[in-house]
């Protein structure tokens, strides 16, 4: 256990008040990450919560800006069953700078709970420690256990930016590898060592880093050694590099499946332990089961009330929204996924979604304000539209205009506004931005398929060579076959290797399988160095097709490889003339011999219709439209004698 | 953490609060047990000097526990049943001192008009000592409730009957255990999920060599037909007999209705509660704790965003599909809960 001093173990905490980092702008400069209101309590409740309930006896607060706001924070609130003493430093400008700080001070006296300042927890932390204390007697270099939560992929949920790799040895649980994985990183490179001098490692990405660590003594002078780390990341990586010298390991542990953790890391994080809070998974950190959060009415679809809010006629709380003390919203207003705090007046006709107005607001009749972080004090006049802003405390907006993506303060009655994208030229900064994209799930699926095409336009440009590798690979096998007059099994089984080779999706071996044969005839010409004309095109087409015709068969089966053939003779007729007169003739022979339904080629050609913008394709169009006039009229007989 | 504003109410409630909440004290019993001692001590330490002083004191301690615990039903049950105790003694002693006809009869209570008002300003000195003694008294009988509710186990179940229980209740498994010392018969324990409590007690069951069958609690419905009887615990019960119970108990219930199987409820006379349900959103009726316990992985963060899950404690079991309340007095129907409420507690203090 943590330390044997005097008649009782006493478990010790450390928490940062700040986190260093201005990911929260601009609320960093307003107070400390740890006094950051999350359902209109200052994150600190919550942590001081947890510490308690895991009979943690000794808080060490950590301050080094804002110093007054928490003394006076801790000043009103007095803890009973924990003894919360501050730390105060001005110089300090990080998490090492802290760290070396509480070194020298000496009050730390055995194993710590090290938290920083923008963690939310709600496990049994002595639990946690108790388990880094039994890895330490079996070795006595485990300097930190890190506490990691596992959350599932993160594809396509708004904590995408915040995954990690993280490599360890399975038995043990010591990491080998750590770091966050940026957005624009594509590749993760993997150190040969880790397989070779270990029996099992495993590699994840579906953790999250709860910002809680389990420190032994050794931690401090660690940091007081090595002046370099400045932040936990440069300590892990500094003791993974020099884990001999040092002698100094880390090792990681799971939260229970039950527990919840979510540091505030970004405006994103922040709009999601909200939400989590109010869909209760912090449980028993929710409203109406902490005294700091009670007397709410809980309705249904994670929609909270306090008992003296007022909602007028009409009013709707859509879901996971909470009305706080004393706040009241006017006639016909909608607020969805939304936190109003205490003594806001929200006047009628009101839209609020996404967004988070703090105490003591005023917003007038008819605004609409989505995406939006309102700090306390402000006022907003009627007619307003607010998307995507951060509003400083006390700003006051009299002209109704709209406003977005901006951080909008007012001075001496002047209202000077920020563009969220000037400011933060490389984006890091997301203010639930991707969230909105998430709002329903058809959006989510384009907001995929936007991803996975930038993916392939960025990085796996080698996966689009890989395709034009394979389609002459198809090219060469097949005109080979064509001169030499192979059995078109083996060829179809030569194809089947490439793509293998290549690796190649299904649809697009039919789509390039079907090019390939539509264009071998050119090939096959310009090889027996032959003038290209339309006829003798058309009269080798027709060669190579009936003798293809197995390999044809064989990869259009079904009605989606019907679309790939499809698309393939329209991308190769809208590039090479020769096809496009003999197009008609083309479907006709794929017609006859059962290779394309009738029911495809109309929706094809019905598809096609509508992106006449499209001169290519217009044209294509226009050369098959005998055919298509002919399957109408041959259809409507069929039908006719069907009637009769 | 308690706010330092309340200056007049009792350090000891204080201390209890936080107890109950940090879990220091667990199950209704042990809080019982705890509300009791605390405001005994408060009754014997503060200063007061008539019955009416001390009920206002006893009522603003009774009311911030309350509602600094609102989920605990129990905890207002026994404020509401000291306040009756100090009534009943002073009116005794007032009755003594005045010389009056103390014999209740039956024409007295149907003669008497209305409620007549007693003045509770008369300084009585041996009040005191009265009302510890009494307080005394019922936590003998609070200690011997469970036992009085077993001891009937033998009147109710029979040889060779087979017995459906939900969820985990030490005090249907005692019931159990002491059935089972004098005949043989069967249990069929549902798991409760997702707390799968039931897991437990069908060890429990199976050690003390009754012979247990644990079902999913998909299989309730299933396997009611071949069930004598229900016998199942509750966390309270509400004015007019219905239970706040474990989640699915009230599928237990509605699948007994069907099957015209009797539903008995093992009710210690400490978790009758004057309060009704008037609705679902009732705030302090059900417990909603995190879904990720038991309902839903967490481990899957893409489908937790777009979802809404609930996991609540309890369910309401409407008073019409229980047969019988088996109390530590003896068995009632749950119509008759009305009549044992008037006993327990004062009018006056249902709402505190």
């Amino acid at each position: 256990m943590a330390t044997k001093m005097g008649k009782k173990e006493i478990i010790q905490a450390v928490v940062l008040a700040d986190d260093f980092v201005m990911n929260l702008m601009p609320a960093e400069t307003i107070f400390p990450t740890i006094l950051m209101p999350v359902i209109n309590v200052p994150l600190l409740d919550y942590l001081v919560e947890t510490l308690i309930k895991s009979r943690v006896q000794e808080l060490f607060l950590y301050c080094s800006n804002h110093v007054d706001l928490i003394r006076a924070y801790i000043k009103q609130k007095k803890w009973l069953h924990i003894s919360v003493s501050l730390i105060v430093s001005d110089a300090c400008t990080s998490l090492g700078d802290a760290l070396r700080d509480i070194d020298t001070k000496g009050s730390i006296r055995g194993n710590f709970i090290l938290i920083r300042g923008d963690a939310f927890i709600n496990a049994n932390l002595t639990n946690l420690l108790i388990k880094h204390c039994t890895k330490l007697k079996e070795d006595k270099g485990a300097a930190m256990t890190m506490v990691l939560r596992n959350i599932g992929s993160m594809n396509g949920s708004s904590l995408r930016q915040e995954s990690c790799l993280v490599v360890s040895d399975k038995s043990s649980r010591k990491i080998l590898h750590y770091n966050v994985l940026r957005k624009d990183l594509n590749k993760v490179k993997l150190e040969l060592d880790w397989f070779l001098n270990h029996n099992e490692i495993e590699i994840n990405t579906c953790f999250l880093d709860s910002h809680v660590y389990l420190c032994s003594p050794s931690v401090l002078p660690l940091f007081s050694d090595n002046f370099d780390f400045q932040t936990m990341e440069d300590f892990i990586r500094g003791v993974l590099m020099n884990e001999e010298i040092l002698n100094s390991r880390i090792y990681w542990q799971q939260l229970d499946p039950q527990d919840y953790s979510l540091p505030i890391v970004s405006w994103n994080a922040y709009h999601c332990l909200n939400r989590d809070i109010l869909n209760r998974h912090t449980f028993p950190l929710t409203p109406n089961a902490i005294p700091f959060l009670k007397d709410f009415i809980y309705m249904p679809r994670s929609t909270y009330k306090h008992r003296s809010a007022t909602l007028a006629k009409g009013c709707i709380l859509e879901k996971d929204s909470i009305l706080c003390q004393n706040s009241t919203l006017e006639n016909n207003t909608l607020v969805v996924k939304t936190v109003i705090g205490d003594h806001c007046l929200v006047g009628s006709n009101v839209t609020i979604k996404n967004s988070y107005i703090f105490s003591d607001n005023k917003i007038e009749d008819n605004c609409t304000i989505i995406n939006s972080v309102i700090f306390s004090n402000c006022f907003i006049k009627q007619n307003t539209r607010i998307d995507g802003c951060i509003l400083c405390p006390k700003t006051i907006i009299y002209t109704p205009m709209e406003y977005t993506d901006s951080i909008i303060e007012s001075k001496d009655d002047k209202i000077s506004t920020k563009t969220i994208s000037e400011i933060d030229p490389y984006n890091e900064f997301h203010l639930f931005k991707d969230y909105d994209i998430l709002e329903n799930d058809n959006n989510v699926h384009t907001n995929t398929d936007t991803s996975s095409i930038d993916e392939a336009s960025e990085c796996n440009l080698p996966a689009a060579d890989d395709i034009s590798m394979f389609l002459s690979e198809v090219i060469d096998s097949l005109l080979r076959g064509f001169q030499d007059q192979l059995k078109c099994e083996n060829l179809i089984l030569e194809i089947n290797s490439s793509r293998y080779a290549y690796n190649v999706t299904m649809d697009e071996v039919t789509y390039n399988v079907i090019k390939a044969i539509l264009s071998l005839p050119l090939h096959y010409l310009s090889e027996e160095k032959e003038t290209i004309t339309s006829i003798d095109y058309l009269r080798n087409l027709k060669h190579v097709i009936t003798y293809f015709y197995p390999i044809i068969l064989n990869y259009v089966k079904t009605e989606n490889a019907q679309n790939d053939c499809l698309h393939a003779i329209e991308e190769v007729a809208s590039t090479t003339p020769e096809l496009l007169s003999c197009l008609q003739v083309l479907l006709h022979m794929f017609y006859d011999k059962d290779v394309l339904s009738e029911e495809k080629i109309l929706e094809w050609y019905k598809s096609n219709d509508k992106q006449t913008d499209s001169y290519e394709k217009n044209k294509v169009r226009v050369a098959v439209q005998p055919f298509i006039k002919w399957l109408e009229e041959a259809e409507e007989d069929s039908s006719e004698s069907e009637n009769d | 953490m308690v706010n330092t504003k309340d200056n007049d109410i009792n350090q000891e409630v204080l201390d209890l609060i936080n107890d109950i909440h940090y879990g220091g004290v667990k199950r209704t019993h042990n809080i019982v047990v705890a509300t009791i001692l605390v405001l005994k001590n408060i009754i014997s330490n503060e200063k007061w000097t008539t019955a009416k002083n001390l009920i206002n004191i006893i009522r603003t301690n009774g009311k911030y526990l309350v509602e600094a615990i609102p989920l605990e039903f129990c905890i207002g049950n026994m404020v509401r049943r000291i306040l009756q105790i100090i009534r009943e003694e002073y009116i005794e002693l007032k009755n003594n001192t005045e010389e009056t006809d103390t014999q209740e009869s039956l024409h007295k209570i149907l003669t008497a008009e209305g409620d007549q008002k007693v003045d509770f300003n008369i300084s009585i000195p041996s009040l005191k000592s009265v009302i510890i003694e009494h307080i005394n008294e019922f936590e003998v009988e609070l200690e011997t409730c469970a036992e009085n509710i077993t001891q009937q186990a033998s009147e109710h179940i029979h040889s060779n009957e087979i017995i459906m229980t939900i969820g985990k209740s030490t005090l249907v498994e005692e019931f159990f255990k002491k059935a089972a010392a004098t005949r043989a018969f069967e249990v069929i324990v549902a798991e409760g999920g997702p707390s799968l409590t039931g897991h437990d007690m069908a060890v429990n069951l199976s050690k003390a060599k009754i012979k247990t069958t644990l079902i999913s609690d998909v299989a309730i419905f299933a396997m009611m037909s071949r069930v004598n009887k229900v016998i199942i615990g509750t966390h309270s019960v509400m004015a007019n007999g219905g239970l706040r119970a474990i989640s699915g108990s009230h599928t237990v219930a509605q699948a007994a209705k069907h099957y015209s199987v009797p539903v008995m409820v093992l009710l210690p006379l400490y978790k009758l509660s004057p309060l009704y349900l008037y609705s679902h959103e009732q705030d302090g009726f059900n417990n909603h704790v995190s879904p990720l316990q038991g309902v839903i992985d967490g481990a899957n963060v893409s489908l937790l965003e777009r979802i809404h899950v609930y996991n609540p404690v309890f369910d309401y079991v409407p008073p019409e599909l229980v047969t019988l309340f088996i109390s530590n007095t003896g068995g009632n129907a749950p119509s008759y809960i009305y009549r044992l409420l008037s006993e327990l507690y004062h009018p006056d203090d249902y709402e505190l």
